[in-house]
């Protein structure tokens, strides 16, 4: 718990540093993109310092390339 | 956002250079004699004109448009619905590379050196570092590595050179017991693995300052990286044998702990994993360089340093998310990652080419760059 504290603490710091400077310049394309990378972030770091076992993004990888592995293993005969 | 920073010829060969034997050198053995067995090096050596054609062929799709970088190209080439589906794509691969190379080096860390400290916080060091070179900018970066360049390249030489006296050829026999087929998968290994991740290139080549000379010293630095790999995978074949390279999973740091000269030189490994996490490291920087300089390109933001704290806390969750354990990134996804490594650095070029023949020739010509 303490854990997730520090780490959501350490976004809005992150948060403090830029987003004004973007506000000013009145960039709020920009200020949309951070808040959403932030956000994301955070919640990955959180997973990451929990030390969670989730789902990794690389089961799209396997999905999409492992029956073109098949594919190429049957022509060749590896 | 525009990168002002210029980087000359040498320091694109030391890139090249760093980035094909970075984070390969250390799996790199195991990798393909698990595959191939004995006949590995033959695999590697096989590999090497491929490779050679895969840089030729970035630097043929680089000299389309030698001002733009990928994403620009393919916004130019495809269109901007498809241009950006491709872009995300490729987006994604530099972003996951990044996060894989940082969990390699960290597991290594973990494993042989810092047994008792937690996976994260060696995670943290490394991004700290990268934090401040990405702060810095890519001129920074690509002079940094040519400092560190000798450094890697005499630990390299002195690894093979103090190994010699105990080769024995008789460990590379029976030849070619496994057959064509395997020899040919080891070597479609060998050539994704250190040269299908240089699908970067197309993102740093724009910013390289005098052009002429470009394709001769690329190509002499990923000819000479590839040597290197192949003659330190026949190194370690020849003096720990097929079972053991197999088998082991940090083979340079196992062959490394062999060295032994008149039981005066010995202990040396640590000098060693220090010139491959630098090298891994200018590999990793790279291609996170080039992930932030896409995304920002991508979606036409203001100025990438404003992006950067988002993105180090996004890649330190990813690194931890990306694999549950060693063994996921090591043997369950090597079969499909090869091919999106290829996908990458050979079909989507190659789609760009293409695309540019038929539409240069076409009605709707392009304009120049």
């Amino acid at each position: 718990m303490l854990i997730t504290i520090v780490i959501i603490c350490i976004g809005l710091a992150i948060a403090a540093k830029d987003l004004p400077g973007l506000y000013r310049k009145h960039r709020f394309k920009d200020m949309f993109v951070y808040i959403i990378m932030l956000g994301l972030g955070t919640w990955l770091s959180v997973l990451a310092a929990k030390s969670e076992v989730t789902p990794s993004p690389l089961v799209l990888i396997e999905t999409i390339y492992n029956p073109v592995n098949a594919f190429v293993s049957n022509i060749f005969g590896f | 956002m525009e990168e002002k920073g210029r980087i000359s010829i040498p320091n694109i060969a030391v890139l090249v250079f760093l980035s094909i034997i970075g984070d390969c050198v250390l799996v790199y053995p195991s990798l393909i004699t698990a595959i191939s067995k004995q006949d590995a090096w033959i695999s590697s050596f096989l590999s090497i004109p491929a490779g050679l054609a895969v840089l030729l062929l970035l630097l043929r799709v680089h000299q389309l448009y030698p001002e733009l970088t990928f994403i620009q190209l393919c916004q130019r080439i495809l269109g901007p619905w498809l241009g950006a589906l491709i872009s995300i794509w490729y987006l994604f691969h530099l972003m996951m590379n990044s996060a894989i190379y940082l969990r390699e080096v960290g597991d290594f860390m973990n494993s042989q050196t810092y047994v008792m400290t937690p996976l994260p916080v060696i995670n943290l060091l490394l991004i700290l570092v990268l934090m401040w070179g990405m702060y810095m900018g890519l001129e920074p970066i690509a002079r940094t590595a040519q400092i560190l360049f000798p450094l890697c390249l005499a630990f390299a030489l002195f690894l093979i050179l103090c190994l010699l006296p105990q080769c024995e050829s008789q460990q590379l026999k029976p030849i070619m017991e496994q057959g064509i087929p395997k020899i040919m998968e080891g070597s479609l290994f060998a050539l994704s693995y250190p040269f299908g991740e240089l699908a970067f290139l197309l993102m740093i080549f724009p910013y390289v300052s005098k052009k002429p000379g470009l394709k001769k010293s690329v190509l002499l630095a990923g000819l000479t990286a590839s040597v290197l790999l192949s003659v330190l995978l026949l190194v370690s074949l020849m003096v720990l044998g097929p079972f053991v390279t197999e088998h082991s999973v940090y083979t340079s740091y196992t062959l490394s702990k062999k060295i032994n000269i008149g039981n005066f030189l010995q202990r040396v490994e640590s000098l060693m994993s220090t010139a491959w996490i630098i090298t891994t490291f200018v590999k990793t920087i790279l291609h996170f360089y080039a992930f932030t300089l896409g995304m920002t390109q991508l979606l036409r933001l203001d100025n990438v340093r404003t992006f950067l704290g988002p993105s180090f806390m996004i890649l330190f969750g990813l690194i931890i998310v990306s694999a549950p354990n060693i063994t996921y990134y090591l043997d369950t996804i090597v079969h499909a990652w090869i091919y999106w490594d290829l996908t990458d650095s050979v079909v989507l070029p190659l789609l760009l080419l293409v695309v540019y023949k038929f539409r240069s020739k076409g009605r709707h010509s392009l304009g120049p760059g």
